[in-house]
C-alpha cells in the first residue's frame, strides 16, 4: 500500500506540472506478483491533475517529507542535491555490497537512480528530470508544487520511475494518450 | 377544401408540429441529461437489493430548484473546492471513454470510467456488487450551484 500511495504522490506531482502539455496523460501500473493477481492501474490527464492540485496544496511537504516511513527534513534533502547538482554528469556514487547495487548518476539532465538486489532479482529503476528536482526542493518550508508543475511541463514523455521487486512491478510513465482497460491475466 | 376547412387543417397541422417537437425536444433532452443509477446488490440473508434509476432531467431539475444550506464552515470549503471541482467535470464532458481507476485486490475490484456521458463507479467483491453511474452534465449543474 506505501508503494502504491508513493506512486500516487509521485504521479501527483509529476502530474502537477505539464500545464502546456495539458492533453498528456499520467499512467501508474502496479502489478502484484507475489502469487496475487492484484493489480492497479490508474491514468489521468495532466491538465486534470494541475486542475485538481489546489486542494492538494498546503497539505503536504511541510519541511519534511516522508520516505519508506522516516522523516526526511528538506533542508537536509536540499544540502545533498545542492551538491549532487553541481557536480558534473556521470556516475557519481556506487555501492556494492553483498545484497545489492546502488548506482547514483546524473546524466543527460536526468537524475538516475537503479538498485539491483543480488538475491531476489529486485531492481529499481528511476528516472528524474533534474529541473523537476529542482523545483521540488526550491521552496521555502514547503515542497513548491507550483514550481514543480512548471518544471515537469517541459519534460518530454516518457518512462519516469520502474521499479521490479519481488512483490510487484510498478511503472509510471507519461505519454500523449490513455491506455485501454487491461484484460484481467488467467 | 373550403376557406374553414383550410383554416382547420392548418390549425391542426400547427398542433401536430407544436405537440411533436416539443416531444422530440423532450425526448431529446431526456435521453442527454442520462440517468442517475444506483445500484447495490449484497449477497446472504438480510442482504441489501437496491436498483435506482432517477432521470437526469429529474436531478438537474432538483439541483435547480433546491435550496443549499446554510452553513458557514462548509460554504468556505465549498467555496474553495467547487470551482476546481466544476473545472474537472468540464474537462471530464471532454474525453473520451475512458477507464481511470482499475484495482484489483484479493477478488475485490474497483473501477472508475467515464462512459459516454456518464462517470462510472463499479465496485465487487465476490457476490456483493456497488454501482454508481452519474450524468457528468449533473455534476456540472451541482459544482455551478454550490459556487454561486
Amino acid at each position: 500500500m506505501r508503494t502504491i500511495l508513493g506512486c500516487l504522490l509521485i504521479a501527483s506531482l509529476a502530474g502537477s506540472g505539464a500545464r502546456a502539455a495539458d492533453d498528456r496523460w499520467i499512467h501508474v501500473r502496479v502489478d502484484d506478483v507475489d502469487g496475487g493477481k492484484g493489480k492497479v492501474d490508474i491514468q489521468v490527464p495532466i491538465g486534470m491533475v494541475t486542475t485538481l492540485l489546489p486542494i492538494l496544496k498546503g497539505r503536504h511537504g511541510h519541511g519534511s517529507i516522508e520516505i519508506d516511513g522516516g522523516d526526511v527534513d528538506l533542508a537536509e534533502l536540499r544540502r545533498y542535491w545542492a551538491a549532487v547538482r553541481t557536480a558534473k554528469d556521470g556516475e557519481y556514487v556506487t555501492v556494492r555490497d553483498a545484497d545489492s547495487t546502488v548506482k547514483i548518476a546524473k546524466t543527460g539532465g536526468y537524475f538516475r537512480l537503479t538498485v539491483d538486489e543480488t538475491e531476489g532479482g529486485s531492481r529499481v529503476r528511476m528516472k528524474i528530470p533534474v529541473p523537476l528536482i529542482d523545483a521540488l526542493l526550491s521552496g521555502g518550508d514547503d515542497v513548491d508544487i507550483d514550481a514543480v508543475g512548471t518544471a515537469l511541463a517541459k519534460v518530454p514523455s516518457g518512462e519516469i520511475l520502474t521499479v521490479d521487486d519481488d512483490d510487484s512491478h510498478v511503472r509510471i510513465w507519461i505519454d500523449d494518450e490513455p491506455a485501454p482497460a487491461r484484460q484481467d491475466r488467467p | 377544401m373550403t376557406s374553414g376547412e383550410r383554416l382547420a387543417a392548418a390549425i391542426v397541422l400547427s398542433l401536430v408540429i407544436l405537440v411533436g417537437g416539443s416531444t422530440g425536444a423532450a425526448a431529446y433532452a431526456w435521453h442527454r441529461a442520462g440517468n442517475v443509477r444506483i445500484v447495490v446488490h449484497e449477497s446472504g440473508p438480510g442482504g441489501t437489493d437496491l436498483s435506482l434509476s432517477l432521470p437526469g432531467v429529474l436531478v438537474n431539475g432538483a439541483i435547480a430548484i433546491f435550496p443549499l444550506p446554510q452553513d458557514a464552515e462548509l460554504n468556505a470549503r465549498l467555496q474553495e473546492v467547487t470551482p476546481v471541482l466544476q473545472a474537472v467535470a468540464s474537462r471530464l464532458s471532454t474525453l473520451p471513454d475512458v477507464v481511470f481507476v482499475d484495482v484489483k485486490d484479493r477478488g475485490e475490484t474497483v473501477r472508475v470510467e467515464k462512459l459516454g456521458s456518464e462517470l462510472l463507479v463499479r465496485i465487487a467483491h465476490a457476490e456483493d456488487r456497488i454501482e454508481i453511474a452519474v450524468p457528468i452534465e449533473s455534476v456540472r449543474r451541482l459544482m455551478r450551484k454550490l459556487e454561486t
